[in-house]
């Protein structure tokens, strides 16, 4: 239990590092925002909006979830709820079967989007090309890591 | 041992038929759109050939895996070792997180300079949701 809780107080850094970015984001979203006003230069009203959507849900859940490992920290009989919701083999397995069958079928149909796309916009099959090769480095490098791991 | 030469033999048909279905599209659509470029149609006809080499190839392996029950034999008990499938199962679970991360921060980024790529990246995102979301349903209704 000792183990899982240093897990847990990790995660929970972690989440508060991804807050206090989210929150820097939105800050200088507003800032850039209010800048161009007083410059009188016309902005993105979608980048904005799409950005400060992002960092708001973003700092929602972050918010959430701080609290709830908090609590958990605090308080015994809620780590060990907790524990047994993380350790759960039935859990464990969906959790991995879901990702490793999303992954796959998240690259067939960018495949499928990339090769539809170049017939209509070059800047949507780069962009799609893009993200296929992003994916791809970061599975190698995950391969490569747990390979190493295990 | 039977039903791992099943599974195989059906997923060797499904990629072929797949590989089929894009070549399919792909040409349907090259000759519906004339306007469509030389650069379109070379990239297209490109991947075709490739899909269909690699669809052949397949094939191919699992005619000479019904000939060699040695290699038969060694491929299934490298598909069942407890290490290779917890790397596979680890890899694909922490690449996709990983990856939608790096898309959702491109698309924040991009929205300074290209809507249309915002907008890609944002539909990328929404897939990965969908997608991880049916899984999701279908796995907690099978276990």
């Amino acid at each position: 239990m000792e183990e899982f809780r240093k897990q847990v107080q990790k995660t929970l850094n972690i989440y508060r590092a991804v807050l206090i970015a989210a929150i820097i984001v939105l800050v200088v979203l507003n800032i850039v925002e209010v800048t161009a006003l007083f410059g009188e230069e016309s902005t993105n009203d979608l980048s904005n909006g799409f950005g400060t959507g992002a960092c708001a849900s973003i700092i929602t859940l972050m918010a959430i979830a701080i609290y709830r490992y908090h609590a958990a920290l605090k308080n015994d009989e809620k780590l060990k709820k907790l524990y047994i919701l993380e350790t759960d083999e039935r859990e464990r397995l969906i959790y991995e079967k879901t990702n490793s069958s999303s992954f796959r079928t998240v690259i067939i149909l960018l495949g499928f989007a990339a090769m539809i796309s170049s017939f209509f916009s070059r800047t949507i099959f780069y962009t799609i090309v893009a993200i296929i090769m992003v994916i791809a480095f970061v599975q190698a490098a995950f391969k490569f890591y747990y390979r190493r791991k295990y | 041992m039977e039903k791992f030469k099943k599974d195989l033999a059906a997923k060797t048909f499904l990629t072929f038929m797949a590989v089929i279905f894009l070549n399919v599209v792909y040409w349907l659509f090259s000759a519906f759109n004339e306007s469509a470029s030389g650069f379109t149609r070379g990239f297209g006809g490109g991947m075709s050939l490739a899909l269909l080499g690699y669809g052949a190839f397949q094939a191919a392996r699992l005619y000479m895996l019904k000939i060699d029950e040695k290699k038969l034999e060694e491929l299934y008990r490298k598909s069942t070792d407890e290490r290779y499938a917890l790397i596979r199962e680890k890899t694909a679970g922490a690449a996709l997180q990983a990856a939608a991360y790096i898309v959702c921060l491109g698309a924040i980024i991009s929205s300074f300079f290209s809507q249309e790529i915002t907008m890609v990246l944002a539909g990328v995102i929404l897939v990965m949701a969908v997608c991880t979301l049916c899984f999701k349903f279908y796995y907690e209704r099978k276990y």
